[in-house]
């Protein structure tokens, strides 16, 4: 079964994916990586630029599974201060 | 969620100041009076013998010709205020702290104003010094927050951090 994942880009990735908000079908089982791979797929000027990704607030450290509803965070480098 | 647990087991002034998850972000500019306000409100705590004082002010950088007039703060609001919250804990972790502060601006903050503002507090200032310096550089470096640079033509560009 197909999941679907809300996706909110921040910062500078909203202009390369030229939205702050989409929503994304990914087959069952997809992980963190096949996200990305879909998402630059989708938008190449995305390639190279996401520096961390969050899955329902938390900002991963490796890969994870995917569920329905999830909702994933994509971020350029942080530049706080 | 470190630090959660002993909390506890800490004497109750201790378990107050470090329990609590704060909203860090103000909207706008940090107005110096804040930090004014932030230093007199310390003068009752007279366990403090020093304190070390952080303030981000906004630069105005010469891009190719064109002068930075402000930088627009952007965030992921609830992501940023957990990892500085974490980022709190293990400053209490690894430094004798009497209790820390720490404010970052988000929308429109012109060149010259204030827009991170940490203030660390202890008996002695070797732990203040070396706490200030692990909370700037930490804050920079793993909360997700974001700065887009508006030019004095009306373009922008993003800022990134050195």
């Amino acid at each position: 079964m197909a999941m679907n994942i809300k996706v909110n880009y921040f910062g500078r990735l909203t202009e390369l994916a030229g939205t702050g908000i989409e929503q994304l079908t990914l087959p069952a089982a997809s992980d963190s990586e096949k996200l990305l791979s879909e998402l630059e797929e989708r938008h190449p000027l995305l390639k190279g630029q996401i520096s961390a990704l969050a899955v329902n607030g938390e900002i991963l450290q490796k890969g994870v599974t995917l569920h329905d509803g999830d909702e994933a965070d994509l971020f350029p480098p942080f530049a706080g201060g | 969620m470190t630090g959660m647990k002993p909390i506890f087991f800490l004497p109750l002034p201790v378990a107050e100041k470090r329990k609590r998850m704060k909203d860090v972000f103000v909207e706008g500019p940090i107005d110096p009076e804040r930090i004014a306000d932030s230093i007199a409100a310390h003068q009752k705590k007279k366990n403090i013998g020093a304190h070390h004082i952080f303030l981000g002010q906004v630069r105005a950088d010469e891009l190719h010709g064109r002068r930075v007039e402000a930088i627009e703060y952007s965030a992921q609001k609830e992501i940023a205020n957990k990892v500085i919250h974490e980022i709190r804990e293990e400053a209490f972790e690894r430094f004798e702290l009497s209790c820390l502060h720490i404010y970052h601006s988000l929308g429109i903050v012109d060149a010259g104003a204030i827009c991170f503002f940490v203030f660390v507090s202890s008996a002695h200032r070797h732990q203040s010094r070396e706490a200030l310096a692990f909370l700037v550089d930490a804050v920079k470096a793993r909360a997700p927050i974001f700065g887009k640079e508006l030019l004095e033509d009306g373009g922008h560009q993003w800022k990134r951090n050195k």
